[in-house]
């Protein structure tokens, strides 16, 4: 049987029942997204790729547990944001990391390459300091703060999957995601005035 | 285009944020060599419990479990602490040795006497002796 045609329901009860490949499909459907969702919160390539190896050694360990009350993508994500908003704690007590360590080596996708390149030189120019910036300021924001704007705006997770994954009230991630919006608009108002120029 | 609306198009930017290719493919290759390496690694017994687990699927441990062990624990410690057991001094006395002796003091013998409030006996009669002139066992002397 293709295990890339199979639902993810599908490959956690084949999981369950001993055969291990299928979970390496779910590896291999769930990487790029929760690569994502991690590398935004702590910014640092090397902590994304650890950290995602704990978070998928985690998981295979726990997926007797899983029930199917929740989605196998709400479930997961549960455990990355969990993980990773723990590592940051840890990382916070050890000392903050600066701002010069936030990394902006991560390649960006062909697709939004060729949309900047289609645009003039110095917007183009203007449009990849922005994102650095956009980098700094998210992380000056509080790891749960970073996490919603994470969920929401970058990869498009609705309200109601954000606070159950959260563990959280709707109304919470709304006010949560209004307070990041205010604190990042204050960051980048002068790079985005710029921008508009 | 409002502040919020351009803020939000940025943000939408970084998800083409993507790692160096074939990342996602070594990525998946080191997972299984670590999972294989932390499955030899694993005590025999760690091995011998998950499967013992996999014969169960459906168990799950329920919610107040731990919460119940947890009270009882406490429950026995704080009975314990308010009612501590009776210890055996012989149980716990240490073994006599023969330094111990040398050093023992001669033992005190303490008559112990308690007072015994005896019944009043009517006086006793006044008694007196008189001093036979002999012996009470006398004989004559032999003469011959």
């Amino acid at each position: 049987m293709d295990d890339s045609t199979a639902s993810d329901e599908e490959l956690v009860a084949r999981t369950q029942a001993g055969e291990v490949e299928a979970f390496d499909e779910l590896v291999r459907r769930y990487s790029p997204r929760l690569y994502g969702l991690v590398y935004n919160m702590t910014s640092h390539h090397e902590d994304t790729d650890d950290l995602l190896q704990e978070i998928f050694a985690k998981a295979f360990r726990s997926i007797r547990g899983f029930r199917g009350r929740s989605r196998f993508h709400t479930w997961i994500h549960a455990i990355a944001v969990n993980m990773t908003l723990n590592f940051l704690k840890r990382r916070g007590r050890r000392g903050m990391m600066s701002l010069d360590d936030v990394d902006n080596g991560v390649q960006s996708d062909p697709e939004f390459l060729k949309a900047a390149a289609s645009s003039d030189p110095l917007r183009q120019v203007a449009l990849r300091e922005l994102q650095k910036k956009l980098n700094e300021a998210m992380q000056k924001l509080s790891n749960e703060h970073r996490a919603v704007v994470t969920m929401f705006d970058i990869q498009g997770l609705p309200h109601a999957e954000i606070a159950q994954i959260l563990g959280i009230s709707e109304g919470t991630v709304r006010s949560r995601l209004h307070y990041a919006h205010r604190q990042l608009q204050n960051h980048l108002k002068e790079f985005m005035k710029g921008l508009e120029g | 285009m409002d502040e919020m609306s351009q803020l939000r198009g940025l943000l939408r930017l970084k998800a083409y944020e993507r790692p160096p290719s074939g990342y996602h493919e070594r990525f998946l290759k080191e997972f299984q060599r670590r999972q294989r390496a932390a499955w030899l690694r694993a005590p025999g017994l760690v091995l011998w419990w998950e499967a013992f687990l996999g014969l169960w699927p459906n168990f799950e441990v329920p919610r107040v479990a731990y919460a119940t062990a947890a009270l009882v624990a406490a429950l026995a410690g704080a009975a314990l602490w308010w009612n501590p057991p009776q210890q055996d001094r012989m149980a716990t006395a240490s073994p006599v040795t023969a330094s111990d002796f040398s050093l023992m003091k001669p033992p005190v013998f303490i008559r112990e006497s308690l007072p015994v409030s005896q019944p009043a006996l009517p006086p006793a009669p006044s008694r007196h002796f008189v001093l036979q002139p002999l012996p009470a066992y006398h004989e004559a002397p032999l003469s011959f």
